[in-house]
């Protein structure tokens, strides 16, 4: 019985990690979820919505401004923002999950509308997510526009 | 003395994989050393250089157009940037690398851009995502903006 044991032991040893602490299954339907929660908080001109679903150490990397760090700064970046930008509302749509055990790379593309309709921007983005204590948090965030300059 | 085992190998899962002496990814290394390759190749206007630091289906988010995706369109889209930038010189500084598992690498940096006459042109940051394929650690997804105004 101890070899048996002691093999299983050794099997389960040489597994990769992603194995033996098994990627959350979850990270996909929390990633999506996520998604539709920061563009309805953005909608609705909810800052700390989106500042939700930071972790609390999280770093944003905003165009034409320096990296923001933490999530109380995190929040009143985006009220700033919302409140410069008066109606316009924004569409995200993931295009590629990476998912790598605890960590999950997101990529995805932005568009953002004008109170009438008018097209205002669109770009693409980068979200490192991270499992912490049971949930999964955006750690790193990071866009562009994809418009001619 | 199988009581005496299943406790070992009980211990032995439950130690961080740190203790383990799991190696070193080489992650650190390897982004620090990319860091330099891919200023030098700016600095001498290969783009081909650059290039090559991708994987295959690596996908470069640059601003002001589309993604770019493969070392064809990375190379041909690093080109007409380079040539734009009129002989600018860029200074790249990693800081912060974030190992995930074996074979999987976060990093989040800053660039600097002067031009050919000594001025400040940009200033910005980027987060990449590198991969280990095959032994050697290429970029397979990167994306920058300007902290400039």
């Amino acid at each position: 019985m101890r070899s048996a044991a002691l093999a299983v032991c050794a099997a389960l040893l040489t597994f990769p990690s992603a194995l033996l602490g098994q990627a959350d299954p979850d990270a996909q339907v929390a990633v999506k979820e996520g998604g539709m929660a920061w563009a309805a908080a953005w909608n609705a001109g909810n800052a700390a919505g989106i500042a939700a679903l930071y972790a609390d150490d999280a770093t944003l990397l905003p165009p034409s401004g320096d990296a923001v760090q933490g999530k109380a700064a995190i929040e009143a970046f985006w009220k700033g923002v919302m409140d410069a930008l008066p109606g316009v509302t924004v569409a995200l749509e993931t295009k590629e999950l990476h998912n790598l055990g605890d960590v999950a790379v997101e990529v995805g593309s932005y568009v953002d509308t004008g109170a009438d309709g008018e097209h205002v921007d669109h770009g693409k983005y980068l979200v490192v997510w991270m499992l912490k204590d049971g949930s999964w948090q955006m750690a790193r965030d990071i866009w562009n526009s994809s418009m001619g300059q | 003395m199988r009581s005496a085992g299943l406790i070992l190998c009980a211990t032995l899962l439950a130690l961080p994989s740190a203790a383990f002496g799991q190696a070193d990814s080489g992650a650190e290394a390897a982004v620090n050393e990319g860091a330099v390759a891919w200023q030098t190749a700016w600095n001498s206007a290969d783009a081909a250089a650059i290039a090559a630091m991708y994987k295959a289906d690596g996908i470069v988010m640059a601003p002001g157009a589309d993604a770019m995706q493969g070392q064809e369109a990375i190379e041909a889209g690093l080109a007409v940037a380079i040539e734009m930038a009129e002989g600018s010189q860029m200074a790249i500084t990693p800081g912060e690398i974030i190992p995930v598992g074996d074979d999987h690498a976060i990093e989040v940096g800053s660039f600097v851009e002067t031009g050919a006459d000594g001025s400040h042109k940009d200033h910005g940051k980027y987060v990449a995502v590198w991969a280990k394929v095959d032994g050697s650690w290429k970029i397979v997804r990167d994306i920058w903006n300007s902290s400039m105004p």
